[in-house]
């Protein structure tokens, strides 16, 4: 307990950092939304063509994109400094980390919050109050969204801690291999059931980034019942987690016995 | 005792600076090539989405009233390859010189401003086709020859269409670069350039699936010359009374975007002449 | 306990392969052939009690962070015994955190651009730091550091003489056990080096602190140690104290003079000879220009009457040696050892 209260300081203090560059922040909401609309463009194309895809109507499609959105904001927006790895091992940062008597997983994950995520949380909320609107789901989906956006970004950034471990092995100043995490949360926007089934095992069994981002939106169409919508969600969560950070551990000792 | 003045370069030493520029750069992105390969994969990855939606819709026979799905396919392929071709560092590289404090010392260099930034871009482009060439050939091998140009007219057509969208792309860099003299800081216009290029230029469908509202949008905006043009021509797929409206209005962006660019330079460099900077 | 430090036969190899550029220069290395091993640190033994003030020099790439980095429990030993205040810093690294502090030199302590009082803020909880020992080390450090102004500027904006004084009270804010300070002193000005070396023995006073200190510097470790460990090559070359130290190898002396007019051969021929009586040297630069070396105790003053006795000089200097040429002396010495 004493721990997560420091967490919360730690936190602070880093959005303090971040809050220093105040010129950047309203220009970075406003790109970030803009790049949520960039994406919902498509949107627009494909459904400008067809009223559904995939058998889905646009509003649950559309729960789709609010929820990867809403996913990907609240893992920038807390867990962000994991991008930042591969230049903390460069510069020698993180050596200068494993000094604190923290977790180190932990501090890198909250060491630079992303503030200009706030627009993609607020597109992501506002595309799902849209799709609400068109198609009211039941009551119980208010509060299981936070469950779910929570989730979500659970799993994301597990995947983003897996690919980062390899930063220890592949050392550079690159955060290419980051994008395959983000391509496939992107990917968690259409109906996974249109996708061939090997990818569709990928994203919901092997990067189970959208079991939290699918399942709710079946969950809303009727296709499944809340125990599923809720529970399935909470299992890749927690197992993404505990795989993520047992590969981290290895990664870090990996990386102290074979030197700097 | 006073050194002579250098005179400024004749047209070909200014020449061979150029080429020797653009060969540079080429060469120093050879190190990453790894890291460029990655991001390759990455994108390719995002590619396979749209291609997928797109599968599912001729599938649900909603799409096939516009476009053939090979026809749209090839098109993606080729949109795809021209995306990753086209992609250039200018702003990266602006950036990092902006942060250094060394653009005092790029003003004033022999070549010029202009021709710095551009040798640089065709460098870029060097090292891309290296990678962009060998993903056509992947797509020729999945898709067949209908991602090639079907004609005569088409291939040659769709090289010059090519270069102009490589112009276009370097234009909008370049004003770029210029406003950020102007707001000190190239982050906010990056991105959101970044937004207007995936939702006008084509990459994921060609402009005649848009609706309405959005294609008059995009058909006001130089985005689709990057990419729609040249990737319509080199199929065949505009018609041939088309082509040279599209190749003019690819010309006319490209030189009124750079003409804006040299406005705002000249005025940016007057106020720090005035200012003593 | 007793032992703040103990090291047995450290040993840390690294195997270095070409490390290629990103992921198939990086793959490709990993299948090919004739990995290199580099010994970093070779075998050396030490112990240093709770309460001692130690140096440690070497010459870069001799083993000095290393070893630093091992006690501390960032890297892991290849083979020997590491152990920190009774603890296997490795296995053992947030215990041991929360009891020692560290400046590596040229490396801002925190993360973040905030100002360095908003830093200490969070050390306080980090460390979860009394407030009656916060207050004492707190003010010790924006006293005797000068920090006032500080404090209140971000970092980036502060000099790396200003960030090594803020790294510093960082590092001793929580009261450590043992202090683990890497160059602290590199980049400061005469007076603010004073302060720091004040500040370190304060610090000693009040808490008893372990110190393990890296340094160029001679005049660190004769203000602030008692011990002294030269490392070359990744073994220990010498570990005693300090007299003995600059008894055996400090004691060199260069004299420069430069004479008013060109000496007689008379004159010539007596200085030499009286300086090599006293097992020195002489060598001629020039025609107005002498240069004098020796070693030992009392040799300074002696060289110097010899040469004005012998010669008209017009101005003399005296440069006694730098740390950097006594352990270069010593490690020449360590080398013809067998």
């Amino acid at each position: 307990m004493r721990a997560f209260r420091f967490y919360l300081t730690l936190y602070r203090t880093a959005v303090l950092s971040r809050a220093e560059y105040r010129a950047d922040f309203f220009v970075g909401v406003l790109t970030a939304v803009l790049m949520q609309l960039a994406a919902l463009s498509f949107y627009w194309v494909v459904f400008s063509r067809t009223t559904t895809l995939g058998g889905w109507p646009a509003h649950a499609v559309l729960l789709l994109f609010a929820l990867t959105a809403m996913s990907l904001s609240l893992s920038e927006l807390l867990f962000n400094g994991i991008w930042q790895l591969p230049y903390y091992i460069v510069g020698g940062e993180f050596d200068r980390m494993l000094i604190y008597p923290v977790r180190s997983l932990v501090f890198i994950l909250l060491s630079r919050p992303e503030l200009h995520s706030i627009g993609n949380f607020v597109s992501g909320a506002a595309i799902a109050a849209f799709s609400f609107h068109l198609a009211p789901p039941p009551d119980v989906t208010y509060a299981l969204l936070p469950v779910w956006v929570l989730c979500g970004s659970l799993v994301y950034t597990a995947m983003l801690v897996l690919l980062g471990g390899l930063s220890f092995s592949i050392v550079g100043p690159f955060v290419n291999h980051y994008f395959l995490a983000f391509q496939l949360l992107n990917a968690s926007r259409y109906p996974a059931h249109i996708y061939p089934r090997w990818f569709r095992g990928v994203l919901l069994f092997v990067f189970p980034v959208a079991v939290p981002i699918f399942l709710p939106a079946r969950f809303v169409l009727g296709e499944t019942g809340w125990l599923a919508a809720v529970g399935l969600p909470v299992a890749a969560a927690v197992a993404s987690v505990l795989v993520a950070v047992w590969f981290w551990e290895r990664a870090v000792t990996r990386y102290q016995s074979t030197g700097s | 005792m006073s050194a002579a003045l250098r005179a400024p370069p004749t047209f070909t030493q200014a020449l061979r600076g150029f080429v020797s520029l653009a060969d540079k750069t080429a060469r120093a992105r050879v190190a990453y090539r790894a890291a460029i390969l990655v991001s390759l994969c990455t994108s390719a990855l995002g590619y396979v989405v749209f291609f997928l939606v797109w599968r599912e819709l001729y599938a649900s026979g909603t799409a096939s009233a516009l476009m053939p799905q090979a026809d749209l396919f090839s098109y993606l392929v080729v949109a795809f390859v021209l995306n990753f071709a086209l992609s250039l560092q200018v702003e990266g590289r602006f950036g990092q010189r902006l942060r250094q404090g060394l653009i005092a010392a790029d003003l004033l260099r022999p070549l010029g401003f202009l021709s710095f930034q551009l040798a640089q871009a065709l460098g870029d482009l060097a090292m891309n086709l290296v990678f962009a060439v060998p993903v056509y050939a992947v797509g020729f091998f999945f898709l067949g020859p209908g991602v090639l140009p079907p004609s005569a007219t088409a291939l040659s057509c769709g090289v010059v269409s090519v270069g102009l969208a490589l112009l276009v792309n370097f234009a909008i860099s370049y004003l770029l670069v210029q406003v950020s003299f102007v707001t000190q800081t190239l982050y906010g216009v990056y991105f959101a350039r970044a937004a207007l290029h995936q939702a006008f230029s084509g990459v994921a469908a060609p402009l005649a699936m848009f609706p309405g509202a959005l294609a008059t949008w995009a058909h006001a905006m130089p985005f689709r010359h990057v990419i729609e043009t040249p990737a319509r021509i080199l199929l065949g797929q505009a018609r041939h009374s088309e082509i040279p409206g599209l190749l003019f209005g690819q010309a006319a962006w490209a030189l009124g975007l750079l003409a804006l660019s040299s406005a705002i330079f000249n005025a940016v460099l007057k106020r720090h002449q005035i200012q003593g900077g | 306990m007793d032992i703040a430090i103990r090291v047995e036969d450290l040993r840390k190899s690294y195997t270095r392969r070409r490390r290629g550029e990103g992921f198939l220069g990086g793959l490709k290395a990993y299948f090919s052939v004739k990995p290199e091993t580099i010994v970093a640190v070779d075998g050396p033994s030490f112990e240093i009690r709770r309460g001692e003030s130690v140096g440690l020099i070497g010459e870069n790439g001799a083993g000095k962070s290393t070893t630093v980095k091992m006690l501390t429990g960032i890297l892991v030993p290849t083979s020997g015994k590491v152990e920190t205040l009774g603890l296997a810093p490795f296995r053992e690294r947030r215990r041991l955190a929360m009891n020692i502090g560290v400046v590596f030199g040229q490396k801002p302590q925190l993360l973040w651009d905030i100002p360095a009082g908003e830093s200490f803020k969070l050390l306080k909880a980090m460390y979860q730091i009394p407030d009656e020992v916060y207050r004492y080390t707190y003010g010790e450090a924006v006293e005797r550091l000068e920090l006032g102004e500080l404090l209140k500027t971000p970092v980036r904006m502060l000099s790396l003489g200003q960030r090594m004084r803020c790294d510093l009270a960082a590092a001793l804010l929580h009261a450590p056990l043992v202090a683990f300070l890497d160059e602290p002193t590199i980049g400061l000005d005469v007076l603010v080096k004073e302060r720091v070396r004040d500040f370190l023995r304060e610090m000693r006073r009040r808490f008893g602190t372990t110190i393990l200190l890296t340094t160029h510097d001679l005049k660190d470790i004769t203000t602030t140690c008692d011990r002294l460990l030269v490392l070359d090559r990744g073994t220990l070359l010498y570990d005693g104290d300090l007299p003995g130290f600059l008894a055996r190898y400090g004691g060199d002396r260069t004299l420069n003079a430069s004479l008013s007019r060109e000496p007689d051969p008379e004159s010539r021929l007596a200085l030499e000879r009286e300086v090599q009586e006293l097992g020195g040297r002489v060598v001629w630069e020039g025609a107005r220009s002498v240069r004098v070396d020796g070693s030992g105790a009392g040799m300074a003053p002696r060289l110097t009457a010899a040469l004005l006795r012998h010669l008209s000089i017009e101005d003399l200097s005296l440069h006694a040696a730098e740390i950097d040429q006594v352990v270069a002396k010593l490690y020449q010495k360590g080398s013809r050892t067998p």
